[in-house]
């Protein structure tokens, strides 16, 4: 068990724990967008900073990633993170000004407005879906193809895939809600990355599930 | 040297250091994990054909043990190896998904007779799924330019991590990537399509286009800059009528910026094919790309 | 034993090379075998002798005769004259200036004599492709003491008194970062990177170091694989650098031709192999995580750290990483000891560093100095200050990641820490000299849309924060800048520089940071006046012919690429700013000094109902 101080509070922690799981189970709220509790963390969205103080130096670390240690010393919400939050999310609201979730983390952080010119995007890119795609699906019928600005999250050669199975899952987690649950799991067919999908039924056990409709031939 | 890798699962002993031994002296690469917890984090961190486990070691409960491995990694071959053999434990594992179940009594060679059996099969099943894909690939595209993708990946061994350096020699003969070529790189390497794709947006090395006979690279590093490439770049890009990034219609010249090649001291610098000219101004442009039909 | 009066060392670096070196030296063998000298005189090709502005170049030892800008065509009386009759030949020596005397001796030029070469010790002196000429000059003879005399841990401690610290940039202490990848997991594998990825613009050492003397980074990779304990090895190169891989990849294949590399080497026990991969063209492999990365074949995206490479690096297994330059450091400090490199240069920033300095400086080349002398003795006494009668303005120093540093700071001493105070930071060592005519402006717009192009994507931060500074910065030098830009600049800054997932996002608003620092007035003029004072920025500057100066040469007609010059012969010529799309080449080319360039809203200044000074024509 690790020692280490969180907002001025005393906490005991796993070792193999990072800061933002020892943060929530101390109901200690850090705002996060890429994080998922099913997937591997990659600190991408760079909302859960926190600023930590070890062995005389203080550095600022995305808290989902962050391993504890010993006499660790964590500020989850001084001025400094709070800028940076409202920056990020500032820019967030100009790439995706439409998203409902970002326009939520907008409210909750107070930031009104953004200084920066409105773009039209529907994905932050968080990579939720292509992780969930690659570790709980196993298929990975997704990825980040082209690097920086012109990074996109595309089946390869932006063509319907030919391993994609159906299952919903990539919308299902997408935190930007681009489809919406209920469609999905009520819909008659459905449309993923470019590739049509059909309700069927499982003969043995009468389940539906969600089959592409090249299939259907085959 | 076999290209499969094994984890053993068990407290350390003698009998762990002989099953150690005799597979390693077959040729496997071998790990060890003293417990549940440690072999759990050993998959996460690494990738293993086979595990070979005792159900009955500290840390996590022994079925509990396969599900959570498999769970990491559903392409896991395990085969348990037990101090006591029970038929209950044999039904429970083999539902569990374990390949065999093994008392600890018989002698090693048994067990590695039961190992390679379990990863000869594990080969065959990757060899079909292979072969089934070639067979989609080969009945849609060029052949003859295939095999010599196909040659570029022996050449370095069939390695997925050799996939950078695969890419870079299907570039330069090819002067792009066609799509069947990275398909049938997935396919061999047995890497996600995905991977393969990401990998070919990510690195300017390559293009997913046809480039011209002759590359032009303005280098459009900070010394270059200063000292007038933008001008360079200007005056190319207005002579044979593309943008950077493009190819001319005769598809004699492709024109790329790139960021620094080096020879800053002859700034400002182009480089066409492996050819570098520095000292460039726009009057001497014309006269330098005359050299390449 | 074949014995030589004279060997002429032709530089047969990229540079010279570009500017037909090679063919020099086959020139000069050829004329050496004319006049049946080739038992006399030896043609050795070196790597990259260092001063690139005077090539090609060819040193004659023992002499030490310094002969540049050597043409094919002057090859038949350098042999002649200097090998058949011993004299100088003096239009082939360096002069610092027209009509000054020459310099015949290489070591008596300023460029030369202020230098102090240790990780370029061979450079120039030594044919790179022979294993054989690198252990006539002391090589290799660091390896057999290391493996022979010393156990691992003393190596380590040797390089920790050295004070060695990180010359890829970080300038992280080399000995403790060995330490801590010797001590992690002891019985695991380990490896071995040296990072040629050198993607900072305006840099080359690494690739002089690789293209003139490969020999010596692996023989300090083989000494760091002892004292970590490592069997693998792996030399980055970048894609762009081909004469580099070449270079590496013979000697890779001549060192384990002599047992130097592969199993039991020299009889020690120690198996030790080296490959060679070949990045893919991306700035940001040059993060050692995303090189790993790389490596593994997989995209250049840089991970959080911790765990740092030490611990667990490729492939999960323990790591350590270090730059071409400093491993090219080690062979060194093991034959001459720890303490001898720790007396030269300052308190925390031992050693020397190699530097190119390129840009605006009349000397451009590459030059190895003790850490703590100043900029302006690197600038002004080795660069031979700012040529064209031209004044300096700044220094970039390390590349995008680091910063501007203006006149007023220059007698600042070269040392990890006194630049960072400034603003900077020392980076791999690209020195790149600005003078009046560079837009402090457009260079940081420049910077932030290299860096904009080669941020991997992954985070937040950089990928939109970088993106959204290139815009605001090109709003500013096209004219469109608002009131408040630059406030909004340094508060993005600041956050890119926090919040950022790896050393790319956190450095890349230095270049900004420096430039509104030291530069303000130069960004207030551009968004206030719309005036670029260093008349670089095109949308704030017209060209303009005077007709009084004009000759009617016709040279600008011929050049304009858009028709806007017209005229006849030997009368004053006209140029028409609708159809002048500012390329600058007339300017280029005009002996008469009859193309000027002006502010396109000259200044005139009124004061507002506030006092101010404001520029009405440029707010119409």
């Amino acid at each position: 068990m690790i020692k280490l101080t969180i907002d001025g509070k005393k906490v005991t922690a796993d070792a193999e724990a990072t800061i933002l799981e020892v943060a929530r189970e101390e109901g200690i709220e850090i705002p996060t967008l890429c994080y998922h509790e099913a997937l591997t963390p990659i600190g991408a969205c760079r909302l859960c900073v926190v600023e930590v103080t070890e062995g005389g130096r203080t550095r600022t670390m995305a808290a989902c990633v962050a391993p504890v240690s010993e006499g660790m010393e964590v500020v989850t919400n001084s001025e400094k993170i709070q800028n940076i939050r409202r920056t990020i999310v500032q820019l967030l609201l100009a790439r995706c000004p439409e998203l409902k979730v970002i326009k939520e983390l907008a409210d909750k952080l107070g930031v009104k407005d953004t200084p920066f010119k409105p773009e039209s995007e529907d994905c932050f890119l968080c990579g939720i879906c292509v992780r969930a795609c690659d570790e709980i699906v196993g298929v990975n019928a997704i990825g980040f193809t082209n690097r920086g600005v012109r990074n996109e999250v595309l089946p390869p050669f932006a063509e319907a895939s030919n391993v994609c199975i159906g299952c919903g899952t990539c919308t299902t987690v997408c935190p930007a809600r681009t489809f919406d649950l209920e469609r999905v799991t009520k819909s008659e067919s459905m449309h993923s990355f470019g590739k049509e999908y059909r309700r069927d039924y499982c003969s043995i056990c009468g389940t539906h599930y969600m089959i592409p409709e090249s299939y259907l031939s085959e | 040297m076999k290209d499969f890798s094994i984890l053993i699962v068990d407290e350390p002993d003698d009998l762990r250091e002989r099953y150690l031994r005799t597979l390693e002296s077959d040729g496997y690469s071998v790990e060890v994990a003293d417990d549940g917890k440690q072999a759990l984090a050993k998959i996460r961190g690494s990738s293993y054909d086979l595990v070979l486990a005792e159900l009955e070691i500290p840390g996590v409960e022994g079925l509990k043990l396969l599900k959570l491995m498999r769970n990491l990694d559903p392409e896991i071959t395990t085969i348990i190896v037990t101090a006591n053999p029970t038929v209950e434990g044999a039904v429970e594992s083999l539902k569990g998904g374990a390949f065999h179940y093994l008392s600890k009594s018989i002698p090693p060679e048994k067990l590695l007779e039961s190992v390679n059996q379990a990863l000869e099969k594990k080969r065959l099943r990757q060899r079909a799924e292979l072969l089934r894909i070639e067979k989609k690939i080969r009945a849609t595209s060029d052949l003859e330019g295939l095999s010599e993708v196909d040659e570029i990946m022996n050449r370095q061994g069939y390695e997925p991590s050799s996939l950078i350096a695969v890419l870079q020699d299907i570039q330069k003969q090819r002067r792009y990537l066609p799509q069947d070529a990275l398909r049938l790189v997935s396919a061999r390497l047995n890497l996600p399509l995905t991977r393969v794709y990401g990998i070919a947006t990510f690195y300017k090395a390559f293009s997913l286009k046809p480039r011209g006979r002759h590359l032009i690279n303005v280098c459009v590093g900070t010394a270059c800059h200063v000292r007038g490439a933008t001008k360079i770049l200007e005056a190319l890009e207005r002579g044979l009528g593309v943008e950077a990034g493009g190819t001319t219609l005769d598809e004699r010249f492709s024109l790329e910026t790139v960021r620094c090649v080096g020879c800053c001291g002859l700034a400002p610098v182009i480089v066409v094919d492996e050819n570098f000219h520095g000292k460039l101004t726009q009057e001497k442009v014309p006269s330098v790309l005359a050299d390449y039909t | 034993m074949k014995h030589y009066r004279t060997h002429l060392l032709v530089c047969t670096g990229t540079g010279c090379v570009s500017n037909k070196s090679f063919e020099v030296k086959r020139r000069l063998e050829e004329e050496i075998s004319k006049h049946g000298l080739e038992d006399e005189v030896l043609v050795v090709p070196t790597g990259c002798n260092g001063f690139c502005e005077r090539g090609p170049i060819v040193v004659a030892q023992p002499d030490g005769i310094f002969f540049q800008q050597v043409s094919e065509k002057d090859v038949p009386v350098l042999v002649e004259e200097y090998l058949l009759k011993g004299r100088p030949v003096e239009k082939l020596m360096y002069r610092p200036e027209e009509g000054a005397p020459a310099i015949p001796k290489m070591w008596d030029i300023d460029f030369f004599r202020h230098q102090q070469l240790i990780a370029l010790r061979n450079r120039g002196l030594i044919n790179p492709e022979s294993i054989d000429d690198y252990i006539a000059h002391e090589g290799y003879v660091a390896l057999p003491k290391a493996l022979g005399e010393m156990t691992p841990e003393e190596i380590i401690e040797e390089v920790k008194t050295s004070g060695l610290r990180g010359r890829g940039g970080a300038g992280f202490p080399t000995g403790l970062k060995w330490g801590f990848c010797r001590q992690a997991n002891s019985s695991d594998i380990k490896y071995i990177i040296c990072n040629g990825d050198e993607g900072d613009p305006g840099a080359f050492m690494d690739r002089s170091i690789l293209e003139a003397d490969p020999h010596a980074v692996l023989e300090g990779m083989i000494i760091g694989a002892y004292a970590i304990g490592a069997k693998e090895g792996f030399v980055y190169v970048r894609d762009e650098y081909p004469l580099a891989l070449r270079r590496i990849s013979l000697a890779i294949e001549h060192a384990e031709g002599y047992g130097l590399l592969g199993e039991n080497i020299l009889d020690s026990g120690l198996d030790f192999s080296v490959k060679v991969i070949r990045g893919g063209g991306a700035f940001v492999c040059g993060e050692e995580t995303a090189l790993m990365a790389s490596i593994e074949g997989r995209e250049g995206r840089p991970r959080p750290r911790p765990p740092f490479p030490a611990h667990k690096g490729l492939w999960g297994k323990p790591t350590n990483i270090n730059n071409v330059e400093t491993w090219a450091n080690v062979a060194q400090i093991v034959i001459r000891g720890g303490e001898w490199y720790s007396n030269i240069g300052t308190e925390k920033s031992k050693g020397t560093k190699v530097f190119s300095l390129v840009g605006k400086v009349s000397n451009t080349g590459l030059v190895e100095v003790p850490m703590g002398i100043s900029l302006r003795k690197i600038i002004f006494d080795i660069g031979g200050g700012i040529p064209n009668g031209k004044k300096f303005k700044a220094v970039q120093s390390g590349g995008p990641s680091g910063g501007c540093i203006p006149e007023e700071l220059i007698d600042l001493p070269v040392d990890f820490e006194e630049l960072t105070k400034a603003g900077a930071i020392m980076g791999s060592g690209g020195l790149i000299v600005m003078d009046e005519d560079t837009c402090m402006v457009d260079v940081a717009r420049y910077f932030v849309s290299f860096l904009e192009e080669e941020s991997c994507g992954k985070c937040t931060p950089c990928r939109e924060g970088i993106k959204r500074m290139r815009e605001i910065l090109t709003d500013i030098v096209e004219g469109n800048g608002r009131e408040g830009d630059i406030e909004i600049l340094e508060n993005l800054s600041n956050v890119v520089k926090e919040a950022s997932l790896c050393g790319l996002g956190a450095t890349a608003p230095n270049p900004v940071l420096t430039t509104i620092r030291y530069f303000r007035e130069e960004y207030e003029a551009h968004i206030r006046d719309k005036d670029c004072p260093a008349r670089v920025c095109k949308a704030m500057i017209v060209y303009q012919l005077s007709a009084e100066k004009c000759t009617g040469c016709q040279r600008c007609l011929r050049v304009c690429p858009t028709g806007a010059i017209s005229g006849v012969a030997l009368q004053p010529h006209r140029l028409d700013s609708e159809k002048c799309v500012k390329c600058g080449a007339c300017f280029e080319v005009c002996q008469f000094e009859a193309i000027a360039v002006e502010p396109l809203y000259p200044k005139v200044s009124v004061a507002g109902p506030y006092g101010s000074e404001r520029n009405d024509k440029a707010n119409d």
